[in-house]
């Protein structure tokens, strides 16, 4: 049965509506009394991980994805009418979850209002997760079983390489001031990833890049819980895959074009549009969602088995120990920046109030030490090792060819009516590394100053605004922004950390190296566990921290409100980094000798 | 059922430009109206193949052919008449057919209106026998038209809307509507002419004929024909055309217009918002609003090919139907197959451009991107708007099937919607002046009667003043005159507009500027606001051009025509601009902000574009300190460097200091923690959360309009003079007409906030306090400690005035003793000599002292000479 379920969802839909019932026939409930619980689920292919040429049309798959765009409401039939036209029987059948429906040849269709109903759906432009790294799709991937699969994807990658290795050579050539930011042994995949999320939308499309193909997908939503999926977030979606070759958008089928622009009124709308919204199913797959479920996090290692880590303080001590030591390997041996970093790792927005993003930590580790030529930068070699502790995390390297030639910022361009991704679309969770020692003297354009803008902008409130060319939309974000810079960082409002060192070379992911698989795994769900703790703070903490306060003021009247929210905030931080849900008074106090640490170097350097 | 074959033959659907038809012939009382003969001949052949089957094939329709008629065309086994409304109307039976065309010479052509439907042929059914249900599909409504009346019904097939009927009601209505005056009938006796006889006498004066009618007024005057209007606009405005034409050919006999009048319905009640669009209005009459995006080029869509005849040249025309012209194979003249050729520049053309409009970003739910719609628009509608513009739109909502290719047998059943534009309505310039009462109507709909109670409600609370600046922004900490300043400033004061009378229009919009320390929540105070105010704005000073903050020109690079592109003031137009960091900004770009904050316009030259934009918008600008910390010793010019001109055109200037308090600091702790600690729920029951504020706001915004009581003039004018005479003892002028007119301003705004109508004493109190409060914290001269508006409106205190002509004085003197006309000295000996007199003069004030006595055309300054002259 389940079997059926997986390669003839549709056979099994148009069987429930046979049954009659209310709404949507009991589809939705059947589903997901089916798919309950995780195993149930992770039999479904995966689009992330099958090629799509390994699905058949109409099979059940889910999708692990972001939603870039959402597209207009588009009307369908929901039930139709099939007449027989020997016989006069008739038929009525469901026309959801499908984009195309054959008849067979003595049928035909029946447009009487009366039997049809139109109903809509909305559709969402998703794209696999951006600045995923490496290890958290394997994860995934093997969450998926199926050593054929693991196979075929394997093989598949390892064609992808190639290529990839090659384009990835020209374009050190053609544009060398586009510097490449990777460790080396994850440049290639990198820099992929780099384009999927630089402009995964056009890349898509046909005939622009054939690389990434399957990648992204148009998700058809059905019902009224729209509102529920935003932009950038990140939905898991179990539906009908599609991929008729009919759906692409044909330019014209009549063989006189001229006669068609005048008399088809749809010509009239721009050809960029059509094509921009109905590109070729084989490259851009259609699924048409049964159940979604949105989610909150994407480390494959954080489920619902994971909670015994946080019971067993001992491990959550050898790990933050763990993550110390690590990281403290790659700042250069500097203990304190390590662990202001671990605490940035860990941060990320849990509230708003009024414009206040509640738990944003922004970091600037300055005074980094100058590349040599040839070298890869301190910002690249400390991320190299970032990737294979963090689910999602991104590197951007501030170059001022980088400033003034990207754009940051989504943006809605009409005349596709899509809204093209900027670099800092990322969903919900995502590090993202800004290497300032990159910049150079020189002039910054118009979009290099917009650019540096919503850098600010950013890191300050943790929102991005989208350019919809005649006004700007704000759009929450969560995404922690750490700075590495020679000098005090362009971006302000942030933790500054100057950075001590004690070893001189950076020593690359040789700590990680080091680590045994257990290790690593346990590193890692370290991390994604202690992100997800829900904090509070103890009442009885409020005299303490205003006493504290207060006799801060005294000392230094530098002491602002700002420097209280800090404080909160760190304290959050240090809580969930020892893995508990409440601040203790020690924690305090590590929080402020910490501080205190901080605040010395900042006058010492 | 007995159904009445009308209209077998009906008159060629026929161009404006070729036909001639006389609205006045139309016999329309007598139910059966005569058959119109158009004065061209229609060849018989083509007149023979438009018999009703034809149509009923039409609704029968194979996939393919058929669009908009999924949803509208009623069941198709019915036989029925055929109207062609778009032609000389024809309503009446083939025996009534006598043909009278009595062509006058003042006979006005038709244009079909694309806008109402490419198929504009109706047909009627006749439903003498009463109530069927196989005529009626079970429609209560139609049931209830035919019961009441025993003589022949004509209905549209599918509707219940009855022709005869329908243009009665419409022409009762136009002829007898009078709009009714707020006050109820006070001025009974002064008889109001009926307001659309109003309209067709400016269409007979201005010759443009169209008819827009409000769908409110007709509502009011009968809520079924308006009911009919919503759910059949393709059938019944095309009634209502007939009607307006037939009486203004009555009242106008001679007058002959460009085409007949064409009625543009606007303002439907079931206005929508864009994300609540459904299949179910489809072939509606909706009103909907957004911001117009994009627009094509203009399309011309054909309307009718023109075919020739290859061998004989014999030719023939086809309408367009629905996209498709049904191509004629056969030549109707010497019988050859497939030689009829397309002319093109024979055939009719219609104009047409796609409009994209989207959601106005003010409806857009977080997180969403903003929903689009295409709109066509034809005829004169076409550039009707522009991108940018924020319109609402009344049209019909359309849906066509997308389906992948005819011939195959798959179906791509997903539809292709969008509005034909019957009206447009611009939040143009001219409109936005009385804007208040257009928002006010539009908040009566968004407003339930319940919260509008609740509001009133909370506006009897003694302390809504407090309640409503802690509500505002609670995250920051006290600074209570501050919010209340921010809180009178989204209030704003009453717009005055005397330009009638030549004194122009008074600022109502209230300025203010926030100075302090950073660290002081400035920016968030600013964020705040931005986020709270519907059309709020937020720039940094920093970042922004003088090009960014007002508009700049720029040529489109697809058309070269060149736009022009708002910036920040202008997009906040009636609303507030949030500008951060004031003093980084480059004196250029503060230049503009002149003209906007006194005159709240905005001047543009440039690439051949002249003009001045509305800009009456709210300043909230915050600023730090040159010095980066605020000097105790310097005045508030000095310390952020700000032109005086600038400064004085804020209402109210506030200091935001970091008090140095430990009550003050443990309170501050205090709250701050607590925003770490208290959850939601709690925290919804200290404040009043920002809905509630926003619409209180937005209400007392729309709809109040204090005006000044005569106590509390008295008491204003007693107010200024106080402040007048404060400062003439010491021979300082210590106000300006300006801060009686910010008093005015301040006190408006507070009569609003408690929603009343008159300005009493208790506004002008708290008026006077606040501005007190704000003087005291800016205006405060730091030698002698007396608040003293020169500081504001001149940049210097009158005692530094004092000071600087005593050095001059000084510097004189000693001039004049020591060296003869024409001889140089170094400023830095006569720095020196004059320290010997007069004791801690520094460099600035001295070179101030040399500058007075260069007016006085004593000595010349050059560089760091002095020459005497």
């Amino acid at each position: 049965m389940s079997d059926l379920i997986i390669s003839e969802p549709l056979t099994v839909i148009q069987g429930l509506f046979e049954k009659g019932g209310k709404g949507d026939w009991g589809v939705e409930a059947f589903f997901s009394s089916h798919f309950a619980t995780a195993d149930d689920i992770e039999k479904v292919p995966s689009l992330n991980d099958r090629p799509l040429h390994a699905l058949t049309d109409g099979c059940l798959v889910r999708y692990r994805c972001m939603i870039q765009d959402q597209f207009e409401p588009e009307y369908y039939l929901n039930t139709y009418q099939l007449v027989n036209t020997a016989t006069g029987g008739k038929v009525l059948c469901c026309g959801k979850y499908r984009d195309v429906f054959n008849y067979p040849p003595n049928y035909e269709l029946n447009e009487d209002p009366d039997v049809t109903i139109t109903d809509e759906r909305t559709t969402l432009y998703c794209v696999p997760i951006p600045a995923e790294t490496e290890w958290a799709k394997a994860a995934f991937r093997r969450d998926t079983d199926g050593p054929v699969v693991e196979d075929e994807r394997s093989s598949r990658r390892g064609t992808k390489r190639g290529l990839c290795d090659e384009g990835d050579g020209d374009d050190e050539w053609m544009d060398s001031d586009v510097q490449s930011v990777d460790g080396v042994s994850k440049r290639c995949k990198q820099h992929d990833g780099g384009h999927i999320e630089g402009d995964g939308g056009q890349k898509s499309l046909p005939g622009l890049d054939e690389k990434e193909i399957s990648v992204s997908c148009l998700v058809k939503v059905y019902g009224d819980s729209i509102e529920q999926f935003k932009v950038a977030s990140m939905v898991e979606f179990v539906g009908i895959l599609s991929v008729s070759p009919s759906l692409a958008c044909f330019d014209h089928n009549s063989s006189d074009p001229d006669q068609d622009l005048l008399l088809n009124p749809f010509a009239a709308e721009g050809a960029a549009e059509r094509k921009a919204h109905s590109p070729p199913p084989s490259l851009v797959p259609r699924l048409h969602c049964i159940l979604s479920r949105t989610l909150s996090h994407s480390n494959p290692l954080v489920t619902s088995g994971s909670l015994p880590l946080l019971k067993d303080s001992s491990a959550v001590g050898v790990a933050r120990e763990l993550a110390l030591s690590v990281l403290t390997e790659v700042l250069l041996g500097d203990r304190l920046a390590a662990e202001y970093t671990l605490l940035h790792m860990l941060s990320s927005v849990y509230g708003r109030t009024e414009v206040l993003a509640l738990g944003s930590f922004a970091v600037n580790i300055s005074r980094c030490p100058v590349p040599r030529a040839q070298s890869l930068s301190f910002a690249s070699s400390f991320f190299s090792v970032l990737q294979d502790l963090v689910p999602k995390c991104h590197i951007l390297p501030m170059t001022l060819a980088n400033m003034n030639t990207l754009r940051f910022t989504p943006k809605k361009d009409y005349e596709t009516n899509r809204i093209q991704p900027g670099t800092l679309q990322f969903s919900a969770g995502t590090l993202l590394v800004i290497d300032e020692t990159q910049l150079s003297p020189g002039r910054l354009n118009e979009q290099g100053v917009k650019n540096l803008a919503s850098l600010c902008h950013l890191s300050r409130w943790q929102k991005i605004h989208y350019d919809f060319q005649y006004y700007n939309t704000e759009f929450n974000c969560d995404m922690p922004v750490m700075v590495f810079s020679e000098g005090r960082s362009m971006i302000k409002d942030n933790c500054e950390v100057p950075l001590d060192p004690v070893a001189m070379a950076p020593s690359g992911d040789r700590a990680i190296k080091r680590l045994t698989e257990h290790q690593l795994h346990n590193l890692r769900e370290y991390l994604g566990v202690c992100r997800e703790i829900q904090y509070s703070l103890p009442t009885e903490f409020q005299t303490i921290v205003g006493d504290d306060f207060v006799a801060l003021r005294k000392v230094d009247p530098g002491v602002t409100a700002d420097t209280l929210h800090h404080l909160l905030c760190l304290a959050r931080l240090v809580s969930i980094s020892y893995g508990c849900a409440e601040m203790s008074v020690e924690q305090w106090r590590h929080v402020r000798e910490l501080e205190l640490q901080r605040k010395n170097r900042l006058l010492r350097l | 059922v007995k159904f009445n074959f009308a209209g077998g033959k009906c008159a060629k659907k026929n161009s404006g430009v070729l036909s001639h038809s006389e609205l006045e012939n139309m016999d329309s009382d007598a139910g059966n109206g005569a058959t119109l003969q158009t004065s061209d001949v229609t060849s018989p052949t083509h007149s023979s193949q438009r018999t009703p089957r034809r149509h009923a094939s039409h609704l029968a329709s194979s996939p393919g052919s058929q669009g908009a008629g999924l949803f509208s065309s009623p069941p198709s086994h019915m036989p029925a008449s055929e109207i062609d409304l778009s032609s000389p109307l024809s309503y009446g039976t083939p025996s009534s057919r006598i043909g009278l065309p009595t062509t006058k010479s003042g006979s006005t052509p038709i244009r079909p209106r694309n806008d109402i439907g490419t198929a504009g042929r109706l047909r009627e059914v006749n439903l003498t026998t009463g109530p069927s249900d196989a005529v009626n599909g079970g429609d209560p409504v139609s049931s209830a038209v035919t019961s009441e009346g025993a003589e022949a019904h004509l209905v549209i097939w599918g509707t219940d809307v009855n022709v005869q009927d329908t243009k009665k009601k419409f022409k009762e209505f136009l002829e007898t509507f009078v709009l009714e005056s707020d006050e109820g009938g006070a001025q009974a006796d002064k008889v109001e002419p009926p307001l659309y006889m109003a309209r067709l006498d400016e269409v007979y004066l201005l010759e443009e004929p169209f008819l827009p009618i409000d769908c409110e007024h007709l509502k009011r005057f009968n809520a079924d024909l308006y009911a009919q209007l919503v759910r059949y606009p393709q059938e019944v405005i095309p009634t209502l055309d007939l009607a307006a034409n037939q009486l203004f050919s009555t009242n106008y006999p001679d007058m002959t217009l460009k085409h007949q009048i064409q009625v543009r319905p606007y303002n439907a009640e079931m206005t929508k918002n864009m994300r609540m669009l459904n299949p179910e209005d489809i072939d509606q009459l909706i009103t909907i609003s957004g911001m117009v995006v994009r627009m094509s080029s203009l399309i011309p869509e054909m309307r009718e090919a023109f075919f020739r005849c290859s061998v004989c040249c014999n030719t023939t025309t086809v309408a367009v139907d629905r996209g498709r012209i049904a191509e004629p194979t056969v030549c109707s003249n010497c019988q050859t197959l497939h030689s009829m050729t397309l002319v093109h520049n024979l055939s009719l053309f219609t104009d047409k451009q796609v409009i994209k409009l989207q959601e106005s970003p003010d409806d857009m739910p977080p997180g969403q991107t903003p929903h689009t719609v295409s709109l066509y628009a034809y005829h004169d509608l076409v550039d009707a708007v522009q991108p940018g513009d924020r319109v609402t739109v009344t049209g019909i909502y359309r849906a066509m099937p997308l389906r992948v290719n005819p011939r195959q047998r798959t179906v791509k059943a997903v539809y292709n919607t969008y509005i034909d534009v019957i009206h447009f309505r611009k939040a143009d310039a001219k409109r936005l002046r009385d804007r208040d009462e257009e928002s006010a109507e539009g908040l009566k709909k968004t407003f339930t009667a319940e919260r509008i109670e609740e509001l009133k409600q909370l506006s009897t609370q003694p302390d809504i003043y407090e309640r409503l600046a802690r509500a505002l922004a609670p995250s920051i900490y006290e600074n209570d005159d501050i919010k209340k300043g921010i809180l009178l400033q989204l209030f704003g004061g009453t717009k005055k507009d005397f330009e009638n009378t030549g004194r122009g229009r008074f600022r109502a919009d209230i300025n203010i500027l926030l100075c302090g320390d950073p660290g002081t929540s400035k920016s968030q105070l600013l964020q705040y606001v931005h986020h709270l105010m519907p059309r709020g704005q937020y720039t940094s000073g920093k970042g922004s051009s003088a090009v960014g903050l007002t508009a700049y020109v720029m040529k489109d690079p697809e058309t070269r025509q060149t736009v022009l592109q708002t910036g920040a003031l202008v997009l906040s137009d009636n609303g507030i601009c949030c500008i951060d960091e004031f003093d980084k900004m480059s004196d250029s770009t503060r230049a503009v902000l002149h003209e906007v904050m006194e005159q709240q316009t905005l001047s543009i030259a440039k690439a051949g574009i002249i003009c001045t934009l509305n800009a009456r918008t709210s300043i909230l600008a915050g600023a730090n300190p040159r010095m980066s910390k605020w000097d105790e010793k310097l005045t508030i010019v000095e310390n952020i460097q700000l032109p005086h001109t600038l400064l004085s055109r804020f209402d109210l200037v506030f200091l935001m200091l970091d008090p140095q308090d430990e009550q003050f600091d443990c309170r501050l702790a205090f709250h701050l923690v607590s925003l770490y600690h208290i959850t939601e729920a709690e925290k919804e029951g200290v404040h009043m959360d920002m809905t509630t504020l926003r619409d209180y706001i937005a209400y007392a915004r729309s709809y109040l309009h204090p005006t000044l009581s005569e106590e509390a003039a008295q008491s204003l004018v007693q107010a200024y003079v106080d402040m007048r005479k404060i400062g003439s003892g010491k021979g300082a002028v210590t106000a300006y007409p300006r801060q009686l007119e910010s008093l005015i301003r301040l006190a408006e705004a507070h009569a609003k906030m408690r929603f009343s109508t008159t300005v009493d004493i208790v506004d002008v109190e708290e008026a006077k306090r606040l501005h007190r409060e704000a003087l005291k914290q800016s205006a405060t001269d730091p030698k002698t400690g007396i608040i003293d508006v020169s500081i504001l409106t001149t940049g210097v205190s009158s005692s530094e005035r004092a000071r600087r002509e005593s050095i001059a004085k000084e510097v004189k003197k000693l001039l004049q003793t020591k060296a003869k006309s024409g001889t140089q000295m170094k400023v830095d000996a006569i720095l020196e000599q004059i320290k010997q007199s007069q004791m801690g003069v520094t460099p600035a004030q001295l070179q101030a002292a040399l500058r007075l006595l260069q007016d006085e055309d004593f000595l010349t300054v050059s560089g760091q000479s002095v020459r005497i002259c």
